[in-house]
């Protein structure tokens, strides 16, 4: 499915798990957060999230600033 | 004398907090945070961007013991933004502490009073010990401080302009009248101001561009912690009262002048 991620299209190869897109990513899980649609979809509800079609999302690290 | 700086339910020995951004490298981030002596350091946040994924700011840090991570909500246009930020940063760092910052005039960076009162009275209600940033305006202080703010953060000068203490008359009246810690906070370019914000009765500064840009920022971090000490002891130590006149130090006694043999 096409997933919109951080402004650009994604294709996701898997089933749609938050976990399974961070690795596509090559994202570590502990060190982001995720926005599903405008919405911030803390670690403890990632397992419940099935990605649909067209989904939005934000993937946010810390950087450096004041 | 000195019982640390309390914020929410945390206490902390070291009164000066550093900014990680505009730094050459993380090492020379790292290095300046050690030689600070700092236990609160801001970041920022940002989209994940898979080519610089190694360079992780949290990590290294998080090993450092004793910091704790504030992130901040730079980047946020009004409330909604900042509350938004301040989830996504505590989602990240697993930190209660937000630097709330709504800003959004890039020309000068002064932060908007109606959006960030109303950022921090949702946040409060959130649970997050909120350290906002603000214009040196005492009715602003006394607002956040009665929506339950862990601190006020005033603001020297400009961000990054390195101007100083600006805000010196304003900054006093606010140090006197606020009931939780003042940190000030942006402006700040020489040691010599950090030390007499202390003395004047502030609780501590927050510093970034006046280490991350001198031409040694660890040996400037060294200083700044130095002078932030220093000024607080000063004000524990009581500054000896101004006079109008000279007061002798030394004897005036006349066995120099005149006399025969």
């Amino acid at each position: 499915m096409n997933l919109v991620v951080n402004g650009a299209t994604h294709p996701h190869k898997g089933q749609g798990a938050i976990a399974e897109l961070l690795e596509e990513l090559h994202a570590a899980p502990a060190t982001v957060a995720v926005m599903i649609n405008g919405e911030v979809v803390r670690r403890s509800r990632w397992e419940s999230i099935r990605l649909a079609e067209g989904d939005e999302l934000e993937i946010i690290v810390a950087a450096a600033g004041g | 004398m000195d019982d640390g700086l309390r914020l929410g339910d945390r206490a902390f020995g070291s009164r000066l907090l550093l900014g990680t951004g505009k730094f050459s490298s993380i090492e020379t981030m790292l290095a300046a945070v050690r030689a600070s002596g700092a236990e609160l350091v801001t970041v920022a946040l940002r989209r994940f961007n898979r080519e610089r994924s190694d360079d992780d700011i949290c990590g290294p840090l998080a090993s450092m013991p004793g910091i704790t991570l504030v992130p901040n909500t730079s980047g946020a246009m009004n409330a909604r933004e900042a509350v938004r930020a301040a989830v996504l940063g505590r989602e990240i760092t697993g930190s209660p502490f937000v630097k709330l910052e709504i800003h959004p005039n890039p020309h000068h960076l002064m932060p908007d009073p109606i959006e960030t009162y109303n950022a921090a009275v949702t946040l409060v209600k959130e649970a997050f010990f909120v350290l906002p940033y603000m214009p040196a305006d005492p009715v602003l202080a006394r607002r956040l401080e009665d929506a339950g703010c862990a601190a006020v953060m005033p603001l020297g000068s400009a961000i990054g302009s390195g101007q100083g203490l600006a805000t010196l008359s304003m900054l006093q009246v606010i140090i006197r009248d606020a009931c939780v810690p003042v940190i000030v906070d942006a402006g700040l370019r020489s040691p010599s101001e950090a030390a007499a914000v202390m003395e004047m009765g502030g609780d501590a500064v927050l510093v970034n561009s006046a280490i991350a840009a001198a031409e040694n920022p660890t040996l400037m971090a060294d200083a700044f912690a130095a002078a932030v000490k220093a000024g607080r002891q000063a004000r524990f130590a009581g500054l000896m009262p101004r006079s109008e006149a000279a007061v002798a130090t030394s004897p005036l006694t006349a066995f120099l002048a005149g006399g025969g043999s």
